[in-house]
């Protein structure tokens, strides 16, 4: 699914929205794990979009 | 530490100057680097990377709803071909390249600057000028350039009024240094407009056009904004007295080869094309009535403005090394009269005018909507990326450190630097508003620290950002897409670099010549 580069920049895009957005109601309840866990997704998403092909 | 602090800017210049990446891959690279940095050097936990995204977010979204919207007029006029017949038409008002340079990529976008906003004059001329066979380098170089003086006055004063806002100092005191810089920095802007076009002969040829179109502009914008204290409205009024001169003298001097009286004769002889043109035209002609309408008639602003407002507030965040982000509440969002929204608007209207003429074949709403989504893609995850990397700088106070660093190291030469931190911020966020936002009131200490006018210090500092904010990857990577240079952003900002440093040093030599002269 991830093959074409446009899709693969679509689906990092979406998921550095979606973590971003979550990432408000996880630090304001204090929730310290579920925040890294959407920080790596964001880290993930990035990684995603250094691949070349 | 500010070298640690520069790590992420040093990476993205590298990759995309040196080994010519494109933005998404550079702007990821920066991204990784800025967010391994704040947390092993600047002691930046969880709750400061994760405000520092939410913000991230906010600045995207504020930024991809003009791009996306910027992307989708031109498609509603590219699809009903008044791109081509926009192309086709402009060499009847002159043959001259250079002439053709300086109205559609010089004062054309400055006064698209002047109306809209980020990327717009870009994304609007860079295809024609694509049209009107320039290469595509060339294409997206000229406009880039060409706008830059009008960025702090432009759309409708966002620059200028977060200046005002982050140092707590007022148009009367702001504007004539920022306007005085970015004036005379049009008419500088002029010859290398002349140049990126067609080189020294371009100088040669149009030197005194340019020159006396840049003075306009810069005049009209300086009397505007800092006389009649119509800041909001600068640069909009510079472009379009700027436009109506550029045609004057694209219509009357030896460049159009023509006179006024064989195209007066012409015209009448072919109205029908003059018809078509005013058609193809309507899309533009849409936007800056319904800009001025919304923007400008203040109980249509007000009304709209109070529909639907996003504004989220933020608590204080402190990292390891004690670096204090102040509580407070994001810029707010005022959807409906964003200039994303009044570009909605205009390709909307536009879509309606150019279909009841007949102009569209069977399926261009989806062709319209595809070919949007396809060219945003890219530019969205670009911008996604810088702008996080940015504001995980900010909030885990590398910016600070790199700017401190910068002005500690030059001591006394603080005029001189000061646009150069502009420009650095400017280039990181791909926006002189941003820049300003996060500079200004560490410009402005640092003047009132070195016993330095204040104002001209900030004048320096909008100035170099908004010289500096057309060669950020963000703006590059939106003219190099609607140019057909996508993934060629490296290019294209390698032949930005020259203009940019050169006019950003300008500003420095004003800054430091009017300290020198009125302010310390």
């Amino acid at each position: 699914m991830l093959r074409e580069k446009s899709t693969r920049h679509g689906f990092a895009f979406v998921l550095i929205v979606l973590a971003s957005a979550l990432l408000y109601p996880a630090a304001g309840g204090g929730y310290t794990a579920v925040v890294w866990a959407l920080l790596g997704m964001i880290a993930a998403a990035n990684l995603l979009s250094l691949a070349t092909r | 530490m500010p070298f640690l602090a520069s790590l992420p800017i040093l990476v993205i210049l590298l990759l995309m100057v040196g080994l010519r990446w494109g933005t998404a891959r550079a702007g990821a690279a920066g991204y990784l680097t800025a967010l391994a940095v704040a947390v092993a050097a600047f002691g930046a936990g969880a709750e400061v990377l994760a405000y520092a995204h939410v913000k991230a977010l906010l600045l995207t979204m504020d930024v991809l709803f003009i791009i996306w919207a910027a992307f989708l007029l031109y498609r509603v006029a590219d699809e009903a071909g008044a791109i081509e017949i926009i192309g086709k038409a402009l060499p009847a008002l002159t043959r001259d390249h250079g002439m053709q340079a300086i109205l559609i990529g010089w004062v054309f976008a400055s006064f698209l600057q002047g109306a809209g906003g980020f990327g717009v004059p870009v994304a609007v001329t860079a295809p024609l000028l694509v049209g009107l066979g320039f290469s595509p380098l060339t294409a997206v170089v000229i406009p880039s350039i060409g706008h830059g003086w009008a960025v702090t006055f432009g759309s409708l004063g966002s620059s200028f009024q977060a200046l005002m806002s982050a140092s707590g100092l007022d148009s009367r005191a702001l504007a004539p240094g920022a306007a005085l810089f970015l004036g005379l920095s049009a008419i500088l802007t002029g010859p290398m407009i002349a140049f990126a076009a067609d080189g020294w002969s371009g100088v040669r040829r149009l030197l005194i056009p340019a020159l006396v179109i840049g003075a306009v502009m810069g005049t009209i914008q300086y009397v505007v904004a800092a006389l009649a204290g119509l800041w909001n409205v600068g640069a909009f009024l510079g472009g379009a007295a700027g436009l109506l001169v550029g045609v004057l003298l694209a219509g009357s001097s030896g460049a159009a080869g023509r006179g006024w009286g064989r195209i007066a004769e012409e015209a009448l002889q072919k109205r029908g094309s003059i018809q078509r043109l005013l058609l193809a035209l309507s899309a533009y002609f849409i936007l800056v009535a319904l800009t001025a309408a919304i923007l400008l008639v203040e109980p249509i602003r007000d009304r709209l403005g109070e529909i639907a407002v996003v504004q989220m507030e933020f608590p204080e965040t402190i990292t390891a090394l004690g670096y204090v982000s102040a509580a407070g509440a994001s810029r707010p969002i005022r959807i409906f009269t964003h200039a994303g929204a009044i570009l909605g608007y205009s390709s909307l209207t536009a879509f309606l005018v150019y279909r009841a003429a007949g102009l569209y074949r069977n399926g261009a709403g989806g062709r319209i909507l595809s070919g949007t989504l396809k060219s945003v893609t890219s530019s969205s995850l670009s911008i996604a990326e810088m702008v996080a990397m940015a504001l995980i700088m900010q909030q885990s106070g590398m910016t600070e450190a790199l700017a401190r660093g910068l002005a500690q190291a030059v001591g006394g030469a603080f005029p001189l630097i000061a646009p150069w931190i502009g420009a650095i911020g400017a280039f990181m966020t791909g926006s002189n508003t941003n820049s300003n936002v996060i500079f200004a009131a560490l410009q402005m200490r640092t003047a009132e620290l070195l016993a330095l006018s204040a104002p001209l210090i900030l004048a320096g500092q909008t100035a170099g950002a908004a010289l500096a904010s057309v060669a950020a990857p963000t703006k590059v990577v939106v003219g190099a897409s609607t140019a057909g240079m996508a993934g060629k952003e490296g290019d294209v900002l390698r032949a930005l670099m020259g203009y940019t440093v050169a006019l950003v040093l300008f500003v420095s030599l004003l800054t430091w010549l009017a300290l020198t002269l009125w302010g310390g």
